[in-house]
C-alpha cells in the first residue's frame, strides 16, 4: 500500500500534537493516525481507479455511455474502495472486513441501476452544453441526484454496522453535487480555450479528485465515530 | 434433473463458504475479461484471409468493387498516434473504421528513418529491421501483415503509405551512416525548415515555437533532412523497400505523398551539382533555387525515377495500385518539384488523392474546381484528402461534412481523411461518440 507507506511518517509526527489539541479543545477522541491513513488511501486509490477506468470506459456526453461501461467503471471504483475498507477497518470498526464486500456490490449495483435508467455513469460524462452557468447548475442537480442514488445503495450495505448510517445519503449527494459542478465548470473553461474534448476528461479528473477527498472525509467520520467502536 | 439440482445446491453451498479473497479474485477476473473484450473491439469472428498478394484484386473479391463506389479512406500514422504501438491498436482501429463504412486504409510503413514492417534492406543498412518500439509491441506478427489481415477481414483496401518519402531525421542512423545521400540548400545547410515545404521562406520557426512543436509533436525529431531523390543509391533504397512491401504482403498498392519529392530549396549537394554540370557544359546550377529552368531540370530527373519505380511495381505486382497523394498540381510542382500532371499523363499513377487542407470552404471549392484536377479525373480515380484535425489544430465536424459534400458535388471518386486519431478521439472538438455517429451518418451507403 503505497499511500500507507507515504503517510505513515507524517502521521506519526502529527498524531501527538493532534491528540493534545483535541484534549485541550474538549473534542471527542478520534484515532487520527488510522483515520488519516484511511482518508489518504481512500482518496488516492479512488482517484487512481477512475484514471484506470479510462482505459476501458470512453468519456462521452450525456446518454453516450453503455450499461457495460457504467458497470465496469463503477465496479473498479467499488473494488478499490472495498479493498481500502478491508485493510483499514478490520479492527477499527464493527464494520468487519468480511462484511466489507457489500460496499463493492452496492457500488456496482448502484452504478448499474443509474446507468440502466439513463441517469448514471455521470462520473464519465460531460454535459452537452458549453454555457458555464448551465454546466454548474446541471452539475449540482445531476451530481446531487446520482450521489443520492449511490448513497442509498451504499447505505443499504452499511446500515447494520454503522450508527446513523443514513447520514451517508445526504452527504454523498452533497459531495457529488459540489464535485461534478466544479469538474464540469473546469472542463467547460478548458474546452472553451483548447477546443478539444480532452478538456472534459481533465474536468472529470478534477471532479473525481474532489469526490475522492470529500467522500474520504465522510467515510472516516462515519466509521470512526465513537459509538461505532 | 436431480443431478442438476444437486450440483446447484453444491454450488450455492460453496459460494457461502467462499472467502473474501476468492470473491476478490473472481471480481478482478471479470474486470480483466471486460477490459480485454472492450479494448480489442470484440472477439474475432473470421479466419485469416490467405491469398497470394497478386490475387487480392481479382474481380471476385469485394475489394475490387470499391473503385466502383466511393473511396472512403483514412491515413494511419505513428506521429501523435498510439494506434500502431498499442498491441490492440490495429484491430480496434480497423474494426471501428469498418463500422463507420470506411473502405480504404493507408497505414504508415516508413517514417523517421524507420520501417513499420520487417525490412531486410533497412536491417542491412541500419541494423534495425523495424522501428524498435514496434518490435516490442508486436512481437508475434508483423504490423503490416496484421493490418492487411484484419483490414481484408473487414473488406478494407490496405495501401501502405511511405509517409516520410525522402525526409529523414538528421540524427537517424540512415542519415548519419550515409551523409552523402543527403541533399542540401544553396548555403550548404542540410536542415529542413517547415517553410521549405510550405513555400514561405520568410517564416523560420522561433525557438519557443520549435519547443512547443516538439512537445506537441509526439517526440518528433529536432532536425530533419532530405535524402537526395536523384542519387542512385537513394533510389535503390526506396526501390528495395517498395519491392519488399509489394512482393511480401497481401496489399492493394502503395502510396507516396508530398514527401516523395525534392523541396525546391534543395539540390545543391555535390552529386546533383555534378550531374547538372555534366549536362550543362560544366555550368553550375543557378543560385536562385526558384529559377524556372533549374526547377524543370530537377523535376524531370525526379519524374524519370517515378516512371522507373512505377514500372518496377507493376512487374512485381501487376494488380498493385501506384497511389500518389500530393498537394494541388501548381503548388506541388513549384515547391516540391512533383510534376504529377506528367506522371498522370504517362500513366504512372493509378490513383490520386489530392491534399486539399483548407479551412475556408470557398478556397476548398476553388481547388476542387481547377481544370487540372477535373482533367485528371477523366483518366484516373481522384479522391480529395481532407484534414480532420491535428492536436494543435482541431477541426469541427461541420467543416468536415461540408468538404465531403462538396467533394461529392464535384463528382470526385471519394475522400480520404488525415488522420485516424482525429477522426474520433479526445483530441477533437466533439466527443468521440458524437464524431463516430457523425461519420457513420456521413459515410452511410445511402448517402452515396
Amino acid at each position: 500500500m503505497l499511500f500507507f507507506n507515504l503517510a505513515e511518517p507524517i502521521l506519526n509526527a502529527v498524531t501527538p500534537q493532534w491528540v493534545a489539541f483535541s484534549h485541550r479543545c474538549g473534542l471527542k477522541h478520534v484515532p487520527l493516525r488510522e483515520g488519516a491513513t484511511l482518508w489518504l488511501g481512500w482518496t488516492g486509490l479512488t482517484w487512481l481507479a477512475f484514471v484506470g477506468s479510462l482505459l476501458f470506459v470512453e468519456v462521452g456526453e450525456r446518454s453516450d455511455l453503455s450499461l457495460v461501461e457504467g458497470l465496469l467503471g463503477g465496479g473498479l471504483i467499488g473494488l478499490v474502495q472495498w479493498q481500502m475498507l478491508r485493510f483499514s477497518l478490520a479492527e477499527a470498526s464493527s464494520f468487519c472486513w468480511n462484511q466489507s464486500y457489500r460496499w463493492m456490490v452496492a457500488t456496482v449495483l448502484g452504478w448499474g441501476t443509474l446507468t440502466l435508467f439513463h441517469i448514471g455513469a455521470l462520473g464519465w460524462m460531460a454535459p452537452d452544453t458549453q454555457n458555464l452557468f448551465f454546466r454548474s447548475l446541471l452539475g449540482v442537480l445531476y451530481g446531487g441526484y446520482v450521489g443520492a442514488g449511490l448513497g442509498i445503495a451504499q447505505w443499504l450495505a452499511i446500515r447494520q454496522q454503522v450508527v446513523s448510517a443514513w447520514r451517508w445519503v445526504p452527504l454523498s449527494s452533497g459531495i457529488w453535487a459540489v464535485a461534478i459542478a466544479f469538474g464540469w465548470l473546469i472542463g467547460g473553461c478548458l474546452r472553451a480555450v483548447s477546443h478539444l474534448f480532452i478538456s472534459e476528461v481533465v474536468g472529470l479528473m478534477v471532479a473525481w479528485g474532489v469526490i475522492a477527498a470529500l467522500s474520504g472525509i465522510g467515510i472516516v467520520g462515519l466509521f470512526y465515530q465513537p459509538s461505532n467502536r | 434433473m436431480r443431478l442438476l439440482f444437486s450440483l446447484f445446491r453444491r454450488l450455492i453451498f460453496r459460494w457461502h463458504q467462499a472467502t473474501q479473497q476468492q470473491i476478490a479474485l473472481v471480481a478482478l477476473g471479470m474486470f480483466l475479461c471486460g477490459l480485454v473484450l472492450l479494448s480489442s473491439g470484440g472477439p474475432t469472428r473470421e479466419p485469416t484471409v490467405e491469398q497470394h498478394p497478386s490475387d487480392t484484386y481479382l474481380s471476385d473479391n469485394p475489394l475490387a468493387e470499391i473503385h466502383e463506389s466511393e473511396i472512403r479512406g483514412v491515413w494511419i500514422t505513428n506521429v501523435a498516434s498510439s494506434v500502431m504501438f498499442a498491441p490492440w491498436g490495429i484491430p480496434r482501429a480497423v474494426h471501428q473504421l469498418a463500422e463507420m463504412n470506411f473502405n480504404t486504409v493507408y497505414p504508415v510503413v516508413w517514417n523517421r528513418g524507420h520501417s513499420f514492417y520487417h525490412s531486410a534492406t533497412l536491417r542491412r543498412l541500419t541494423g534495425d529491421a523495424i522501428a524498435p518500439i514496434m518490435a516490442l509491441t508486436h512481437p508475434n506478427e508483423d504490423p503490416l501483415e496484421e493490418m492487411a489481415r484484419v483490414g481484408h477481414k473487414h473488406n478494407l483496401r490496405v495501401i501502405p503509405w511511405f509517409e516520410y518519402g525522402f525526409m529523414v531525421p538528421l540524427n537517424s542512423k540512415l542519415a548519419q551512416q550515409h551523409p552523402d545521400w543527403l541533399t542540401c540548400q544553396h548555403d550548404g545547410s542540410y536542415e529542413l525548415y517547415e517553410s521549405n515545404l510550405t513555400g514561405n521562406r520568410q517564416q523560420q520557426p522561433t525557438v519557443l515555437r520549435q519547443l512547443i512543436n516538439r512537445m506537441l509533436g509526439s517526440g518528433a525529431p529536432k532536425t530533419l533532412g532530405w535524402l537526395n531523390p536523384l542519387h542512385p543509391e537513394v533510389q535503390s533504397l526506396v526501390s528495395a523497400m517498395v519491392n519488399e512491401v509489394v512482393s511480401q504482403y497481401d496489399i492493394e498498392g502503395i502510396q507516396f505523398d508530398d514527401h516523395f519529392s525534392l523541396p525546391a530549396a534543395f539540390g545543391y549537394d555535390p552529386f546533383t551539382v555534378g550531374l547538372y554540370q555534366a549536362e550543362h557544359d560544366g555550368q553550375r546550377p543557378p543560385d536562385n533555387p526558384d529559377d524556372a529552368d533549374w526547377i524543370r531540370w530537377r523535376a524531370d530527373k525526379f519524374s524519370n525515377f517515378v516512371g522507373n519505380l512505377h514500372e518496377q511495381v507493376k512487374v512485381t505486382c501487376p494488380t498493385c495500385l501506384f497511389s500518389v497523394s500530393p498537394n494541388p498540381a501548381k503548388f506541388a510542382y513549384r515547391f516540391h518539384l512533383q510534376d504529377w500532371l506528367t506522371w498522370v499523363a504517362n500513366d504512372w499513377v493509378d490513383e490520386l488523392v489530392v491534399q486539399v487542407y483548407r479551412d475556408d470552404l470557398d478556397r476548398f471549392e476553388g481547388e476542387l474546381a481547377k481544370e487540372t484536377l477535373q482533367a485528371t479525373m477523366d483518366r484516373i480515380p481522384v479522391s480529395i484528402g481532407i484534414l480532420t484535425g491535428t492536436w494543435r489544430r482541431p477541426i469541427p465536424f461541420d467543416q468536415i461534412r461540408q468538404q465531403v459534400i462538396s467533394s461529392r458535388d464535384h463528382h470526385f471518386s471519394g475522400v480520404s481523411f488525415f488522420y485516424w486519431d482525429t477522426l474520433w478521439s479526445y483530441f477533437t472538438p466533439e466527443s468521440p461518440q458524437k464524431r463516430r455517429q457523425n461519420f457513420r451518418d456521413l459515410l452511410a451507403e445511402e448517402s452515396i
